[in-house]
């Protein structure tokens, strides 16, 4: 704005001129709504510390259900551990021997039965062997009589596969008689000559 | 910090380059009243000359970080405040009209005999409002800004004898419009 000339005016255009930039206007709240609007569209509002706790506060709830999530998974396998040790569900189900049952009736109070039976005179044999040698020497009769009793092996946290001794298990090893024997196949040789051999032959 | 119109302008601006729309919503609110005038003196009414005032706040909100403190900072802001209004005016079409002369517009408010005694400065802006576009912004460039003709004729992109012309015309418009608020004068 230049405003320095007072060039050809005429008195009642200076006189104008007064008035008009003396004159100052009364504030409108309006227009500052409508500044506001423009500055929002512009620049928003400085919220660069209420985004930073928001940022901050949903880290913090990650990791801490992260972390819960993890205690949780490793308390649940030390305690699958415990259990599958003490307890084993498939025993329950299967049906209890008369023999064992008669045991029972008969322990004293407060003794706990054994969970695995401890065969002492069998320990160094594998269990596929002497199972075979118990049947050889049982007199077949009875077993139809008595439930069969199908034991299986308590299935091992996969953690402790590598680590844990499983009873009857240890010296585990092939006996020398038993070694596989070889089936030699022979080759087939077709005739050719013969037309559906195999057909006609079965 | 709570800024009000007791902090400083410098205050106020360093507050405002941070984006605190407290001290912007100050420095607004305390030199509203004086810069409303230019955009008031050039647009045809107050809707237009609010919409150019705030635009140009958002030029002087945006350029502050460039103010070196070198001369007033009134000053500086009343320029910006001059520029956004002549950058408006460039472009609109309508200031390069051709002129038709006219009398006084039709809707023009029938100053009573009540208001009569009572002008005031806002009735002046209002007869400025009045006139014709085109006249309205060589009378305000050269009777208000102080403008020559070569100026006026360099700002708005028009001849000097348009510029000559219009003044003319705008003059003789406004003066019988307030004839009454300056009964003695005589036309130029």
């Amino acid at each position: 704005m230049k405003n320095q000339h007072k060039h050809n005016l005429l008195d009642w255009e200076i006189e104008l001129r007064q008035e008009v930039q003396q004159y100052e206007f009364d504030f409108d709240p309006d227009a500052w709504n409508e500044m506001e609007q423009l500055l929002g569209k512009l620049n928003p509002v400085n919220t660069s510390t209420q985004a930073t706790v928001t940022i901050s506060t949903t880290k913090l709830i990650g990791i801490i259900s992260i972390g819960f999530l993890l205690n949780w998974l490793i308390l649940g396998l030390v305690v699958y551990q415990y259990k599958g040790e003490e307890h084993n569900p498939m025993e329950q189900s299967l049906p209890i021997p008369m023999e064992q049952k008669k045991d029972r009736v008969n322990m004293p109070i407060g003794q706990k039965e054994p969970l695995i039976p401890i065969i002492e005179s069998h320990h160094e044999v594998p269990i596929q062997m002497f199972t075979n040698q118990v049947i050889d020497k049982m007199d077949t009769s009875t077993l139809l009589e008595q439930p069969i009793i199908e034991k299986r092996p308590t299935p091992a946290p996969f953690s402790l596969l590598n680590t844990r001794n499983i009873p009857l298990l240890k010296t585990l090893e092939r006996p020398p008689d038993t070694s596989m024997m070889k089936i030699k196949l022979q080759k087939r040789k077709r005739n050719r000559k013969a037309l559906f051999p195999d057909v006609i032959e079965h | 910090m709570h800024y009000g119109f007791h902090n400083t302008d410098k205050e106020l601006r360093i507050a405002c380059i941070a984006g605190n729309r407290r001290a912007q919503q100050v420095l607004y609110q305390k030199y509203f009243g004086q810069f409303k005038g230019i955009p008031m003196r050039y647009m045809k009414n107050k809707e237009e000359a609010t919409s150019l005032l705030n635009q140009a706040f958002l030029n002087i909100f945006n350029s502050l970080p460039n103010y070196k403190e070198e001369g007033s900072f009134i000053g500086w802001m009343s320029t910006i405040v001059f520029r956004t209004t002549m950058d408006k005016i460039r472009s609109n079409k309508r200031y390069n009209e051709r002129f038709i002369l006219q009398t006084p517009r039709e809707n023009a408010r029938p100053v009573s005999n009540n208001a009569e005694s009572k002008l005031n400065t806002e009735h002046i802006y209002h007869q400025i409002q009045q006139l014709p576009d085109h006249l309205r912004v060589v009378f305000n460039l050269y009777v208000i800004e102080g403008y020559k003709h070569e100026e006026v004729a360099q700002e708005i992109d028009i001849k000097l004898s348009t510029s000559k012309w219009r003044l003319a015309k705008a003059r003789e418009i406004l003066q019988k419009a307030l004839q009454k608020h300056y009964p003695n004068e005589k036309s130029a």
